[in-house]
């Protein structure tokens, strides 16, 4: 706990790429939650689309779709878990930097992909914000 | 013919038939096929490494013959390998495979 009582947001567990891989393949058919994303497409016919749920300002559900990439799928976990208990300003602080350091296993040939999940998010915060602005 | 090799079984494919069969034919210019490319699955990825003495000697081959090497993604990973290749050599799946093999696509696809 910090000095006004809020909890602290610990640090994700460090896991391989392929563990990463394996928790996004657990999140097969679940449903979205309420605040739905645009899909996000990048080169390669690769797609991301993000989905929250926020309760009194912060993320406390996170869900995606992407295509089946094993690097993708993992920084989109990764993501997915970093973004757990931010407030929407919090999460979008997140850049590929974060992603990257947070996988150390993938080539950097392949760093790229962390692009995307970071763009689907920043495209369902953005739906976020125009919605609470109306 | 164009040739692409994939070693996906555990049959000894990379010490023995990669190792004595096709890596020396390619060096001698005699292996019967132009290969354009190899990739690699499970444990064989292995061989992919940056000290491995017949990856290195692959990896000349390749090098000099325009022959594409690429490791499974997800094999790779399970191994914690995938960023302990040699240089240049990608990690990938299918599409990625067929992606860069379609500038030379080969005529048959060997699965060892």
């Amino acid at each position: 706990m910090n000095g006004i009582g809020h909890k602290r947001q610990r640090a994700p567990k460090r896991r391989t790429v392929i563990e990463y891989f394996e928790r996004a393949l657990q999140r097969s058919g679940r449903p979205q939650l309420p605040l739905i994303g645009p899909l996000e497409r990048g080169p390669g016919g690769l797609a991301v689309c993000f989905s929250l749920n926020l309760v009194a300002g912060r993320i406390r559900g996170a869900e995606f779709k992407a295509t089946t990439c094993t690097t993708l799928l993992a920084y989109c976990e990764l993501l997915a878990e970093l973004i757990m208990g931010l407030t929407p300003t919090e999460a979008r602080r997140l850049d590929t930097g974060r992603l990257i350091d947070g996988l150390p296993g993938v080539p950097p040939t392949l760093h790229n992909r962390a692009g995307l999940p970071i763009a689907a998010l920043t495209s369902a915060l953005a739906q976020h914000s125009a919605e609470e602005s109306k | 013919m164009k040739v692409a090799y994939l070693f996906a079984t555990s049959r000894h494919t990379v010490s023995y038939v990669l190792g004595r069969m096709i890596l020396p034919q390619l060096e001698e210019d005699r292996h019967g096929a132009e290969v354009v490319g190899m990739f690699f699955f499970e444990d064989n990825n292995y061989v992919l490494t940056r000290d491995n003495p017949l990856g290195k000697r692959l990896k000349a081959v390749a090098d000099a013959k325009g022959i594409l090497l690429m490791g499974c993604d997800q094999c790779c990973y399970e191994r914690e390998i995938a960023d302990q290749l040699l240089e240049g050599v990608p990690i990938g799946c299918f599409p990625d495979l067929y992606a860069a093999l379609s500038g030379s696509p080969p005529d048959q696809v060997i699965t060892l």
